[in-house]
């Protein structure tokens, strides 16, 4: 007879007390579970005794930062409450942060901007929310707004650069025309020359000699300071003054025009006038003159209406404007003083009036005395509320930016770029949208660095570390 | 409706976290706000499915049908995941603690959704496959029946084989020459048929009813199975054959029993990963908590 499977028959087999005995896998399920917790409370605790805070942090501290790493305390100051967030005197105890505005009706805390635990080089790199909160619809405490009051951010509603907006014109003194100098019939010293932008403009971290400066025409003894710096500490603190080269140098008579256009008055004397105000360079001719008459009495029975400016160090003129002009037929002198009197007036006279007034603004010499010249002015900076750093734009051409450079024939000329220039690369989103950053810290700082306080040091090694 | 409202959830969450991620310029962060919103909305969801456990512990209290816990369990256990997806920006998370979370968070998602397809599929591959099912927590018990059945199988085959031997020379006695006869004519056991079925059965039939890895034993294939039992029949009177079919049919329910283990390892195994796992991650995710609402 065939085994039977009834389901009596089956169930006859079952042990009834089966279910108080654990099976294998809830077995393994208990002992993993409790092992596992426990593991996890050791873990916790054994942190917790080591005070080994980095197993808590978010995301890694910003490098200036990382060696607080596991002392969370430091900045995260625990009062009374529980919690013990980032209070903003704790970074107050190591930096200052001026106020932004004197009119703002909120400040944000020092964390809200300064987003740390991202692991971020540099906690300045802020995101624009930070800005547009107030910027996007700008209220400050006497209602009264000094820039637009509607920035959404750069790629949003940014207004168009005060320098270049309607109207505007370049608040220089000094009669310059780009086209005319970067034009192929320029001259220079040794004839004709094609100038080109680094002759004259170059970020402030550049040592190399100018090519134009008054060095080409002075032996080196006479040099300038400001011209062949050598010694490389002072290349190096200079350097770090000048930003990095951020801005351009600041142009200077003796660097970039002196080449091309000596002060050179009289063909008797070598040194040429300095570049400086009317009374000193009236006494610079005078002595000069003087100590010539000196040396070569004979001189006096000389006319003073041959002068001229053919220059000792073989300059050729170059320009019509500086020609010397015949001056009016004067009696011969009756002395030496005469004789330097009248020499003076006569180079004065082609100084003034021809020279000086090839750029700068002044005063007609129609009358006994010396000309009140308008003081030279070139801006350096044009953005007066934000940054620009020409170093990091250094892979392009001048021209790329300064568009209208070649047919800029007046001073009043603006060649700065406008805000549509930067917009092809600088996006909101940065490297997100494959772009150069574009986030207002960029341009823009918040803090009135001007008004900032020394902090002193309160921490020790230990606390630090 | 847990497929619905589990949906609608889901789809509320990408819709906020999409503007979300790409305001957020220097990324998506934990700490923000609505990072700490996701964190906190997924937290509350593992919680709500590990209450599934304490349900089952008190299953006299009138907390609910068991379904509907089981099916909040799955359904919002799986909208955690993304949740704490959304609250850690799909990252892995700095600190150590942050990677443990989501190291043992995935293996509890993974283990789940593998337990949940497993529970779906295998139970009715069992019914098909293994007619002769048992208990789980019983098979050993069964299986220890099956060879004190088989033994006694293996001891009136014996007997049943001895009885036939002295019917033979009783019958040899009696009738010499028709015996002979008949003796060339049919197979007819001999002293040492007994022996073998014996030592068949101590050197195969036992060991492999009683061993836990049975695959190195010829029986646990079908196949070779009937062809032993075959070859032994050919020793035997067929009056004996019966008890090597039941033999056969005692080894084929031992298969199934193997099966059946092996099927139920399966069926419950991954629970060796997802509960552990998700004890620790609900005890090291209050901990994450608090430290997150502290500092």
């Amino acid at each position: 007879m065939p085994r039977v499977r009834t389901a009596k028959a089956l169930a006859k087999r079952i042990d009834l007390q089966y279910f108080t005995r654990p099976n294998l896998i809830k077995k393994w399920r208990l002992y993993l579970s409790i092992g596992l917790v426990v593991f996890a409370v050791a873990w916790v605790a054994y942190e917790g005794v080591t005070r080994n805070q980095r197993v808590y942090t978010k995301g890694p501290l910003s490098s200036a930062h990382a060696v607080l790493t596991t002392n969370c305390d430091v900045c995260h100051v625990r009062d009374a409450s529980f919690q013990a967030p980032v209070a903003d005197k704790a970074c107050l105890a190591c930096h200052d942060a001026p106020t932004h505005n004197q009119l703002q009706r909120f400040t944000p805390t020092c964390g809200s901007c300064h987003v740390e635990h991202t692991g971020k080089a540099h906690l300045a790199e802020v995101a624009s929310s930070g800005c547009t909160q107030c910027h996007g619809d700008l209220k400050t405490t006497d209602n009264s707004h000094s820039v637009n009051p509607h920035i959404g951010g750069f790629d949003k509603q940014h207004p168009q650069f005060a320098a270049v907006r309607e109207g505007q014109k370049d608040p220089g003194t000094i009669k310059f025309s780009h086209a005319e100098h970067l034009a192929s019939t320029t001259r220079n010293l040794n004839g004709q020359v094609q100038l080109d932008c680094q002759d004259c403009h170059r970020p402030t971290n550049t040592f190399a000699p100018w090519p134009n400066s008054v060095a080409v025409i002075q032996p080196a003894s006479q040099q300038p300071a400001i011209v062949g710096v050598s010694d490389s500490q002072q290349r190096k603190r200079r350097s770090v003054e000048a930003g990095g080269g951020a801005y351009m140098m600041a142009i200077k008579y003796v660097n970039q025009c002196a080449a091309c256009h000596p002060l050179q008055f009289d063909d008797k004397i070598n040194d040429p006038a300095p570049h400086d105000k009317p009374e000193v360079i009236h006494a610079f001719i005078m002595k000069k003159y003087a100590e010539y008459i000196a040396q070569d009495p004979s001189a006096v029975r000389s006319r003073v209406d041959d002068i001229n400016t053919a220059s000792p160090l073989g300059y050729k003129e170059t320009e019509s404007a500086i020609r010397p002009t015949r001056n009016e037929a004067a009696p011969l002198p009756n002395s030496a003083a005469e004789w330097v009197r009248q020499r003076t007036a006569a180079a004065e006279n082609l100084l003034w009036m021809k020279n000086c007034k090839v750029c700068h603004l002044a005063t007609e010499h129609d009358a006994p005395g010396l000309p009140q010249s308008v003081k030279g002015v070139i801006p350096s900076r044009w953005f007066p509320h934000a940054e620009f750093d020409h170093q990091a734009h250094r892979m392009l051409a001048c021209e790329a930016c300064h568009t209208g450079i070649r047919s800029s024939k007046q001073s009043a000329d603006v060649n700065i770029p406008g805000i549509e220039l930067c917009g092809p690369c600088h996006k909101e989103a940065g490297a997100k949208a494959q772009a150069a950053e574009g986030k207002c810290y960029v341009c823009h700082s918040y803090h009135d660095w001007r008004k900032e306080r020394t902090i002193k040091g309160i921490m020790g090694i230990s606390s630090a570390k | 409706m847990w497929f619905i409202g589990s949906v609608i959830v889901l789809a509320v969450g990408v819709l906020l976290y999409v503007p979300y991620s790409l305001r957020s310029v220097d990324g998506v962060s934990g700490g923000s706000g609505p990072g700490l919103a996701y964190g906190i909305l997924g937290f509350a969801m593992m919680i709500f499915a590990g209450l599934l456990g304490a349900r089952k512990r008190v299953r006299i209290w009138r907390l609910g049908r068991a379904t509907w816990w089981m099916r909040g369990h799955l359904w919002v256990g799986f909208l955690s995941f993304p949740f704490i997806l959304f609250h850690g920006g799909f990252q892995l998370g700095n600190g150590a603690l942050s990677r443990a979370l989501m190291i043992l968070f995935l293996i509890v998602f993974v283990s789940g959704v593998l337990g949940a397809v497993l529970q779906h599929f295998l139970p009715k591959m069992m019914t098909e496959r293994i007619p002769m099912e048992t208990i789980y927590d019983q098979i050993d018990h069964v299986e220890n029946q099956l060879v004190v059945e088989a033994a006694q199988l293996v001891a009136d085959a014996s007997a049943m084989v001895e009885q036939a031997i002295e019917q033979q020379e009783e019958a040899e006695e009696k009738a010499p020459f028709a015996a002979a006869g008949k003796k060339n004519a049919v197979a007819m056991p001999d002293e040492r048929v007994s022996a073998k079925i014996k030592a068949f059965f101590e050197t195969q039939i036992k060991p492999y009813l009683t061993s836990r890895r049975s695959q190195k034993y010829s029986l646990t294939n079908p196949v070779q199975a009937a062809a032993a039992f075959r070859q032994l029949k050919l020793l035997v009177p067929d009056t004996v054959w019966p008890k090597f079919d039941d033999l056969e049919s005692i080894c084929g329910e031992k298969r199934e029993l193997e099966r059946q283990r092996y099927m139920h390892k399966w069926l419950h195994g991954w629970l060796l990963f997802h509960v552990p796992a998700s004890y620790a991650l609900i005890l090291l995710g209050a901990v994450h908590a608090f430290v997150a609402l502290r500092y």
